[in-house]
């Protein structure tokens, strides 16, 4: 494979609603997308105009299950008023939208559109918590993994008891991120969540008559009860209505939108197999070491120049095993890292600063593009309260299903 | 018409028989069974029939079930390495509890009304 672009990418907007369970209960996905674009459109210095793009990738998982709405590229297109536009849905499970980032690069790339949208959007609170987990489980192998009683948290249980097996990483250790992940989502006026562990902890335990001295007390409690052990309810994301859109421009056309572009340095994206029981290793996730290398010698980077990265914790020990697959952390010492504080705000390897997706909420497939909107701004300096210092790159990891696909993007200057 | 289908796999798990497939071409056994060899690509296969026996190579228990396991919840489930070399998932028949990396199992085939769900039974 070629390790470079035909020309350079970058981004040059981008735009998200906030990720909600209750919020957005009186709109349909396609309005939630066109605020998400409005506001990737309003964020561009030098103005914008959605009828400047060529075309749309909209990544999105199952509007069909959750919305009974199929066909949605083209709707979106339709609302966004910006007929006629070849609309591409791009369907990777939650990795949907990360990829769409991809094909949209590489047609910036390939010299046929000069400026793209490219985002995503999920609609998921129609159902109620049992129809999400029987679709979420459809993103599994429907005849040999859901068929015997995997659920989609269930995978990533075995793979949190193969590591802990393996490696003796342990639940305490998944529980710091946690933690640290609402710490960051706290400071997000995006997260679904913007309330630290101890905070909710008071809420909850008021409610019940309860008092927790600290964040493990509430965590091992009853008010945190067992989704797939080891896997509480908290290890878990949350069930998320939202939507992100961001544009993507050829280098050479991008100062007409703006002075301080971000670049896509690299990009890569791998398959595994679609089944856990099909890998060898249960205790990492080889499609994300693939993509991440591909995407590192695009861009002519090692893992520790990596300033930030925004990594798909759906659970907490997608996070650990993520942060070891690509190559931050040495296999096996994800779960201590997270505990040191170095995933952090003030860490030296800070990641999901917007809170991840247990915090910030995961609307599945507008995740990926979510992602690139955090980078973005953490690059540019405009996070707010959760900046990074000094940030020169940054990465996005982005996971479908129990990781038989991902993508990854490298961002710089 | 390939006999390598899910159709078959399924069929063979109400026959209490595991219905995988072996490449001619590298030896390689599969199950379930696949249309192409998972190892060498070949499309050169013949029938496979699994002994069912193995180990647990990792596993959970699921407290928020599928819709269609609710009435078996807590259930566990997980991963098992059979003796062959192959993993598959399957249904643990440890009555809810959770079952430690390495014990030995033994397929069991769970009736529950029109299907059969592929099960594993420690031994």
């Amino acid at each position: 494979m070629k390790m470079s672009l035909s020309r350079d990418v970058c981004v040059v907007g981008a735009g998200m609603t906030r990720f909600h369970h209750k919020l957005h209960a009186e709109k349909q996905g396609r309005e939630i997308f066109v605020e998400a674009a409005l506001e990737a459109a309003a964020s561009v210095d030098n103005g914008f105009s959605l009828r400047d793009a060529e075309a749309l990738y909209l990544g999105c998982f199952s509007s069909d299950m959750f919305e009974k709405q199929a066909h949605i590229s083209a709707l979106m297109a339709d609302w966004l008023s910006i007929n006629p536009m070849p609309a591409v849905r791009v369907e990777d499970a939650c990795a949907s939208s990360g990829v769409a980032i991809n094909l949209g690069a590489l047609a910036v790339a390939s010299g046929l559109y000069d400026v793209v949208l490219v985002g995503g959007v999920e609609k998921m609170r129609n159902l109620d918590t049992s129809q999400v987990t029987d679709t979420l489980a459809m993103a599994a192998d429907t005849s040999y993994e859901a068929a015997m009683g995997f659920t989609f948290p269930g995978l990533y249980a075995a793979i949190a008891n193969a590591h802990f097996k393996r490696y003796g990483s342990t639940w305490e250790q998944l529980a710091s991120i946690t933690v640290k992940n609402h710490v960051n989502g706290a400071l997000n006026d995006k997260a679904q969540y913007q309330e630290t562990i101890m905070e909710i902890a008071g809420k909850l335990g008021e409610r019940k008559g309860l008092k927790f001295k600290d964040e493990l007390e509430f965590l091992r409690s009853e008010l945190n009860p067992m989704v797939a052990s080891p896997l509480r309810l908290f290890d878990c994301c949350p069930i998320s209505d939202g939507a992100a859109v961001v544009i993507l421009a050829a280098e050479e056309v991008a100062s007409r939108f703006t002075d301080a572009p971000v670049k896509l340095l690299g990009l890569g994206q791998a398959s595994d197999s679609m089944a856990l029981h099909d890998r060898e290793d249960l205790t990492t996730l080889k499609a994300t070491t693939l993509a991440s290398r591909q995407a590192y010698n695009m861009a002519g980077i090692k893992a520790k120049d990596v300033d930030v990265a925004c990594v798909h914790d759906c659970f907490t020990v997608a996070e650990m095993v993520a942060s070891e697959d690509l190559g931050f952390f040495p296999k096996g010492k994800g779960g201590v890292a997270a505990v040191e504080g170095r995933t952090g705000l003030s860490g030296d390897k800070p990641i999901n600063p917007d809170g991840g997706l247990k915090a910030k909420g995961h609307p599945v497939g507008a995740t990926g593009a979510a992602m690139v909107v955090e980078i973005y701004k953490q690059i540019r300096g405009q996070a707010g309260r959760h900046q990074i210092k000094d940030v020169e790159v940054g990465l996005t990891h982005n996971v479908g299903a129990a990781g038989a696909t991902v993508a990854v993007q490298v961002y710089g200057r | 018409m390939s006999e390598f289908t899910v159709n078959a796999f399924v069929k063979g798990l109400s026959e209490e028989k595991l219905k995988g497939c072996r490449c001619k071409s590298c030896g390689r056994l599969m199950l379930p069974p696949r249309m192409v060899c998972r190892s060498c690509g070949s499309t050169d296969l013949e029938p496979h029939q699994f002994a069912g026996t193995g180990f647990v190579k990792a596993s959970t228990v699921i407290y928020v079930p599928l819709t269609r396991f609710q009435s078996m919840c807590p259930h566990s489930v997980g991963v098992v390495q059979l003796d062959e070399g192959e993993g598959i998932s399957g249904l643990l028949l440890s009555g809810g509890e959770a079952v430690e990396p390495g014990t030995r199992v033994k397929a069991k085939y769970v009736k529950d009304g029109d299907r059969v769900i592929l099960a594993f039974q420690p031994v």
